[in-house]
């Protein structure tokens, strides 16, 4: 098929992969070629081409293994391994903190429920406090015998002293409504804090090639790509070499 | 005995045809280089036989090697030249310009040519197998 002889070739791939310098073949360039033809196979899996892959991606200058390809594979698939360690590691960092960020949400919640029925009963207490005064107000005027019994009872009932209860609750108002609006302020920030890590988590998760699953995609990786091409390329050159013959 | 003008060496390609090639663009290759003795000692030497090429391409190394040698130092010129020169449909044209170019043993048109191949394969894999399987039914007379 490659109707060039091996040292044009040869030559090809070195210029292409070593001394371009603005178009440099990669790995990947490599493996679809040796998918093409068996002559091409043998030629880009030769040792002089992956020797200096493995210089310049992972700067390995020494061959441990039996061909300088099967090394490449191996800092290759090391590489791959700690990246996805790496990824999931910080999956896992934001996911706690998400979690983290919803605690605190709840909890500033909770507390700003309790606040608000503190306010709440203060003021109850507050208005009631005011009926008093407004009973023993009136009752120096002259009023009808039933209205001046209900609010000699409204004034009898009441125990504490009027005047001091009514300021320390007017303060515990000023107070809850303070509270109130430094958790909300608070919560509002946990909240949006908690959706900046949402989105962060979204798109560190976000991989558009694992997510796509038809078994006819050709946007898989090239190993497993290699994998069905070489069977669809062994049909093919038996069918021309049959047809040569 | 060479004349004062520019002279001609003259080339025959595998289909028969005769074509003739500046001498300043004839040393570009070796080949032809080491031949040149011969040539200047005998007037009446026959065109030098490459079997291996054929017309269509010996005229485009020709048309390569008259204009490097006219413009050995412009290198702009030269570039620009080059970016054109290599602009084939399809890669069979350009096999044959790699043999024929290391046959002559131009070494620069090699490298351009060479580099060319190499910018082709990259990036691509499916239109790969296809167009490298155009070649193998080719014209096979003027390729090994």
């Amino acid at each position: 098929m490659a109707v060039l002889p091996d040292e044009l070739w040869r030559r090809v791939l070195e210029i292409g992969a070593i001394e371009n310098s603005l178009n440099l073949l990669t790995y990947k360039d490599l493996c679809s070629l040796s998918i093409t033809c068996r002559t091409l196979k043998r030629l880009s899996g030769e040792d002089f081409i992956w020797s200096s892959f493995l210089l310049s991606d992972f700067s390995q200058s020494r061959i441990q293994s039996s061909s300088a390809k099967s090394q490449y594979k191996l800092c290759f698939e090391r590489d791959k391994e700690k990246k996805a360690l790496a990824h999931k590691r910080a999956v896992l960092r934001i996911v706690s903190s998400i979690a983290e960020h919803s605690r605190r949400v709840s909890e500033l919640g909770s507390k700003l429920g309790k606040e608000v029925e503190r306010l709440n009963a203060a003021a109850l207490e507050l208005s009631n406090l005011r009926n008093v005064r407004h009973a023993s107000v009136a009752l120096n005027v002259w009023q009808p015998e039933i209205v001046r019994d209900r609010q000699k009872q409204i004034v009898e009932q009441c125990t504490v002293n009027v005047k001091s209860r009514t300021s320390a609750l007017d303060m515990e108002v000023k107070l809850c409504k303070q509270q109130i609006a430094a958790f909300d302020k608070a919560r509002r920030d946990e909240k949006s804090r908690l959706q900046a890590a949402k989105e962060q988590l979204a798109s560190v998760m976000y991989h558009p090639l694992r997510d796509y699953n038809l078994p006819s995609s050709s946007s898989c990786s090239r190993g497993d790509e290699c994998n069905s091409k070489k069977k669809k390329l062994k049909t093919s050159n038996l069918c021309k070499e049959t047809l040569n013959t | 005995m060479s004349s004062s003008g520019e002279r001609m060496i003259a080339l025959k390609s595998c289909e028969g045809d005769v074509v003739y090639i500046k001498e300043t663009g004839a040393v570009q290759s070796l080949f032809i280089r080491r031949e040149m003795k011969f040539i200047k000692a005998d007037p009446a030497y026959p065109p030098i036989d490459l079997d291996m090429i054929n017309t269509a391409t010996l005229n485009k190394v020709i048309d390569y090697c008259n204009h490097h040698a006219e413009f050995a130092n412009d290198k702009a010129a030269l570039d620009s030249f080059d970016a054109q020169f290599v602009e084939f449909d399809g890669n069979t044209s350009l096999f044959q310009l790699i043999h024929a170019a290391h046959y002559l043993k131009i070494y620069s048109l090699m490298d351009l040519t060479c580099r060319t191949l190499s910018q082709n394969i990259k990036g691509k894999s499916i239109a790969k197998l296809r167009r490298l399987s155009e070649n193998s039914s080719d014209n096979g007379e003027c390729l090994i």
